[in-house]
């Protein structure tokens, strides 16, 4: 393999464009970090493609020394790990993050939620080993609570429930644009647990989550719905995304050091 | 966090959701029972595009910059939300606290096109506020109105209680500190209104009656009042230098129209293009000095995040000192990796330069202006703009790099013949052909040219204000016509609704009688008029015919 001289700069093409420095043969970063942040409250209703875009405007504005990639049109190198879906709340969501210097993650963490909006949370940021995966290529699950509040047809939501859960093919009608397709979600649920509360049913989910093998949480609790022909007053929200490394499902920010 | 005040499971199911919460970057939350006065910014249009006025912008930092005022945003809301506030009684709500928009002490509309007016009419009714000024009582918010549009007011005389006459920076610290006193006294609203007449550049339509003559046209004007001006004076900013200017900017939670941090560079135009209404407006011309300009950018592009930055002006080509301007912000602009986004500018030697380094390997189109298609019609319009000119500005664009060029045209103007309209075809074959002079190995691959046209409607204020529009009929033949004289292939032709324009100009100078006609029109259902999919001319039409308007007689 050809050695790559490291000191010497070379001018990316387009004139306004900054020179980038080659460090090494993989990419241009110094540093891969791994943010865990926190959404709650109205901000649930804010779409991935929006907080992808809000989470680049504060990370320019917290002067992250965020690297770009190279070419005509550099990029900065931000990796989300699984798009949540409007109106879900969640308190374990992932961005990998390439730097081009050092940082030090609590400075981070301080900085990033100093200008990040009510609602948004950064609650850790881990460093991450040079060879790791990113977030996206590392998802196998998910774990939600949803929460179903109890109305006058309370005594019917914990049966159907079990029932929903207890059959050996949950079967769901997948209507595409081209074809009708049905799937047997049981496939994708991990773990179901119910706990009945005083003001409430919570369902502890764990859901197959990630670019191979994917169950959205709202598209469960719709099966559930139109098999039960309940009407519900619920709410979703996703607790951690997980790996499976070594025969276990380990919390993302455990990949991290 | 304040409660929303639309429930989860309506958010959940209409488009957007985001529109509604408030709380974006750079917003204030302050607490409504610590503030002495509550004024609600109403932009009549969808949260996209109301976000991309810069106006509001300032204003709103403006205002909120004192202690004793909260000065909170309301759009209008989309379809969608609309129709289950109205299934579900929800009264129309201030983004920041949540709270209903007749709570507050004012609510403030800013006219920016006469086809947003029946949103403002949906959303005082929405805010179950009475449409009528003459219906209000003392519970409900004094209703006030600015911008443009409110030059000429009388269209919406019958709905708003003040009108302002300029730009907003002047005269709202007065207003506010005589209210607050004025509220401390125990006065009434109607006294506050009255008292607004000692204000200068403040227009209150009630102290004013109109009669009219049998040909129609008005008669006499006259107040009613001892203390209502004759003359309402238009109230500018006059050291631009000093003056406030935000260094934060709102940052929307979805895309709107206009994404990036604005830089208002200066204000007024010196032109004087006989059709443009904001040149005459706005004038004198008033700029910022370069060092105060990048000091802006820099805390805007740091208090937002935003990667790219926009330059707000009638005319940036004109800016006293463009070239060290420009050198400056770049400099400035690469070390924030922020783009640069140039508005219309003239096409000549230093621009294509300029141009270059901005917009380096990825070229966007070329934006010309000519809005007439021969020399003589340009000149009656006082478009200074030489077909050599846009002829030589191409070709040196042409040679290095660009390919695509676009190009603005008005039809109806006065004096206007054949001749003139044939030349727009004309004007964009001659670019053609000077795309091809340019050798095979400097020309960047095809070259296409897009004409687009509107349709000419006189401005108040403008020295065109007493000019006929052309009928709709007319309109529609003459964009026929220069489809069918534009024969190259790389020529795109695109026409403006030409039905929307005969309401514009009926409501651009229009008298209060036109008032009715915009209520009627209401009634019938029209609100976003300035969106294809909403505007129904046939409903317009018979809004006219019910309010006796004759269209022939305003445009």
């Amino acid at each position: 393999m050809k050695r790559r001289s490291r000191d010497k700069l070379l001018p990316t093409a387009g004139k306004n464009a900054l020179t980038v420095e080659q460090l090494n043969l993989m990419g241009v970063f110094a540093m891969k970090i791994r943010i865990k942040f926190s959404k709650v409250g109205k901000v649930k209703f804010i779409g991935h493609l929006d907080l992808l875009r809000l989470f680049q405007k504060i990370i320019k504005s917290s002067r992250l020394p965020i690297a770009y990639s190279k070419g005509f049109n550099p990029h900065p190198l931000i990796y989300f790990a699984q798009a949540l879906s409007v109106g879900i709340t969640s308190e374990g969501e992932y961005l990998d993050i390439h730097l081009k210097e050092d940082v030090n993650p609590e400075t981070v963490k301080e900085d990033m939620n100093k200008i990040l909006p009510e609602g948004i949370r950064v609650e850790g940021v881990y460093i991450l080993p040079e060879d790791g995966k990113t977030c996206m290529a590392l998802i196998d699950s998910a774990s939600y609570i949803i929460t179903i509040n109890k109305t006058g047809e309370d005594n019917k939501v914990l049966g159907k429930l079990k029932e929903f859960y207890s059959q050996e093919e949950i079967l769901y009608k997948r209507i595409s644009k081209k074809k009708e397709r049905i799937i047997n979600i049981k496939d994708f649920i991990y773990e179901l647990e119910i706990k009945e509360d005083k003001l409430d049913y919570k369902i502890h989910l764990m859901l197959a989550s990630g670019s191979r093998k994917n169950l959205n949480a709202k598209l469960f609790m719709q099966s559930f719905i139109d098999d039960s022909g309940l009407e519900l007053d619920y709410s979703i929200h996703r607790k951690e995304l997980y790996s499976m490394q070594d025969g276990k499902y380990l919390p993302l920010w455990k990949l991290g050091v | 966090m304040s409660k929303l005040m639309i429930a989860d499971n309506i958010l959940e199911q209409v488009q957007s959701p985001s529109r509604y919460i408030g709380g974006e970057i750079n917003t204030y939350n302050k607490d409504i029972e610590k503030v002495d006065i509550r004024f609600a910014f109403c932009f009549p249009d969808v949260y996209e595009v109301a976000m991309s006025h810069i106006g509001m912008q300032i204003l709103y930092h403006y205002f909120n910059r004192r202690e004793d005022v909260f000065c909170e945003r309301v759009f209008a809301p989309w379809e969608d939300l609309e129709s289950q506030m109205r299934k579900h009684q929800i009264p129309l709500f201030t983004l920041e606290s949540q709270r209903p928009i007749k709570e507050n002490d004012f609510i403030g509309f800013t006219l920016q096109y006469e086809m947003s007016y029946t949103n403002i009419l949906n959303m005082l009714d929405l805010g179950q506020v009475p449409i009528y000024s003459k219906d209000r009582t003392e519970k409900d918010p004094i209703v006030i109105a600015g911008g443009p549009c409110a030059y000429n007011p009388e269209p919406l005389a019958p709905f708003i209680d003040c009108f302002y006459i300029g730009e907003g920076e002047v005269q709202y610290d007065l207003i506010f500190d005589l209210y607050k006193e004025h509220k401390k006294n125990g006065g009434s609203r109607e006294d506050f209104i009255e008292k607004m007449l000692e204000i200068e550049g403040i227009y209150v339509p009630k102290f004013y009656d109109v009669t009219y003559k049998e040909d129609g046209r008005i008669e006499a004007f006259t107040p009613n009042h001892p203390k209502a001006k004759a003359k309402i004076k238009k109230q500018i900013v006059v050291d631009m230098e000093e003056s406030f200017y935000p260094d934060k900017q709102i940052v929307p939670w979805s895309k709107a129209v206009h994404d990036r941090v604005f830089l208002e560079m200066f204000r007024g135009c010196l032109r004087g293009c006989r059709f443009c209404q904001a040149g005459m407006i706005y004038r004198p011309v008033r700029e910022k000095s370069k060092e105060n300009l990048i000091d802006s950018a820099k805390e805007l592009i740091d208090s937002t995040g935003y990667d790219e930055i926009s330059l707000s002006s009638l005319s940036t080509s004109d800016y006293s000192h463009l070239p060290e301007f420009m050198d400056m912000l770049l400099d400035t602009c690469q070390n924030e990796r922020v783009n640069i986004a140039l508005p219309s500018l003239r096409i000549d030697k230093m621009t294509v330069d300029l141009m270059n380094k901005v917009q380096g390997v990825r070229k966007s189109s070329l934006t010309f202006a000519p809005e007439a298609g021969s020399q003589r019609m340009r000149d009656v319009i006082n478009k200074n703009l030489s077909e050599e000119e846009i002829l030589n500005g191409s070709k040196l664009a042409f040679d290095a790099g660009w390919n695509r060029v676009k190009l603005y045209f008005m039809i109806g103007l006065p004096s206007e013949e054949e001749e003139d309209i044939r030349g727009i075809a004309k004007l964009g074959e001659q670019i053609v052909d000077t795309f091809y002079t340019i050798p095979k190995g400097r020309r960047k691959g095809a070259v296409q040219v897009a004409i687009s046209t509107a349709c000419f409607v006189p401005k108040p204020f403008t020295p065109f204000q007493w000019t006929g529009q052309n009928t709709h009929e007319e309109f529609i033949e003459k964009s026929r016509l220069i489809k069918n004289s534009i024969t190259r292939r790389q020529i795109k032709f695109n026409h403006h609704d030409s039905q929307t324009s005969v309401i514009e100009a009926v409501i651009a100078r229009g008298d209060r009688r036109v008032a009715d006609g915009i209520y009627q029109a209401y009634k019938g259902g029209s609100t976003f008029d300035s969106w294809t999919e909403y505007f129904s001319f046939d409903n317009w039409l018979q809004a006219f015919e019910k309010a006796d308007i004759d269209i022939d007689f305003y445009a």
